[in-house]
């Protein structure tokens, strides 16, 4: 099953960055979308079939929390899982991001293999296990 | 005031981000003022500040060359130079700001909370004779490449 994904972060960079990892970690990735800030992740999510959703935290518009809050108030998005991927590290703040049902969490500055580790856990292993950066076709030269 | 578990975290996070996410050699100079590193009228400098608040409450300041921004662009998202906007290299001073921040609040006190705000680029000049190791401010030189790049962070009283 190839997964959608929605890659949500103010910094292009970073979002191109995130989407790069992905796509050669060996991951049956469908499509990358990508967003600007919650308001617009909202946007997608009304519009495309997803399966996973990987969100900054600190973001103008409307940050990372509140998007999952928004997710969790529309019945269609209630059960779609995010990660929240960010610089925001203390114990409450986590906490925060847990009780409002985020399932994992990735803290900035990360490596490739971090968010590999957390995208295994979350959608089991990848296409191609005893490659460890998929079929070779891609390189991650982050 | 001089605060050197702050210090001791700030200077982690400056590594750990800039060695971790962007592959970017560097060591902490000893302090000297923006003026002795850079050519005001003939560099081009990016400056990014982010304030915060929380247990602490002040703001963060980075201070980039244009030309070492856009190299770091480049090799953060794997491609060559010539292909990256001017939005691309003020994204990543913007986030190396933010992480930056984060890590070192995070770092120094794990327990409490920090409000982040959202990272701004201004003016350079508006910073040039105002960057140094004074007051409530810690300020560090990193020596990386053939460049330097500086941060300070600044603490104020609470209103």
């Amino acid at each position: 099953m190839a997964y959608n994904i929605l890659i949500v972060d103010d910094s292009i960079p970073m979002r191109a960055v995130i989407k790069k990892i992905i796509k050669a970690s060996g991951f049956d990735v469908g499509e990358c979308f990508e967003a600007a800030n919650g308001r617009e992740a909202l946007k997608v999510l009304n519009e495309e079939w997803l399966d996973l959703v990987l969100t900054d935290y600190n973001m103008p518009d409307m940050n990372g929390l509140e998007l999952v809050e928004e997710m969790k108030r529309d019945e269609a998005l209630a059960s779609m899982p995010v990660v929240m991927v960010t610089t925001e590290g203390s114990k409450e703040r986590v906490e925060e991001f847990m009780a409002k049902g985020i399932i994992g969490y990735i803290k900035k500055p990360f490596t490739p293999e971090q968010i590999k580790q957390k995208l295994i856990e979350i959608m089991g292993e990848t296409k191609d296990e005893k490659q460890p950066f998929g079929n070779g076709d891609e390189e991650l030269d982050f | 005031m001089k605060n050197s578990l702050l210090e001791m975290a700030m200077k982690n996070s400056i590594s750990d981000v800039l060695e971790t996410m962007f592959f970017l050699p560097l060591d902490f100079s000893d302090t000297v003022a923006a003026h002795e590193l850079w050519n005001k009228g003939k560099d081009q400098i990016l400056a990014a500040k982010l304030n915060f608040d929380g247990p602490l409450i002040g703001d963060c300041i980075l201070c980039i060359p244009e030309k070492l921004a856009r190299s770091i662009t480049a090799d953060f998202m794997g491609r060559e130079e010539e292909g990256i906007s001017d939005d691309q290299v003020k994204g990543t001073v913007k986030e190396i700001i933010n992480m930056i921040a984060g890590s070192t609040f995070s770092t120094y006190d794990p327990e409490a909370t920090f409000n982040l705000g959202i990272p701004e680029l201004l003016s350079f000049n508006y910073y040039f004779n105002d960057l140094s190791d004074t007051g409530d401010s810690f300020y560090f030189i990193i020596d990386t490449l053939d460049n330097h790049l500086a941060f300070q962070l600044n603490i104020r009283d609470e209103d």
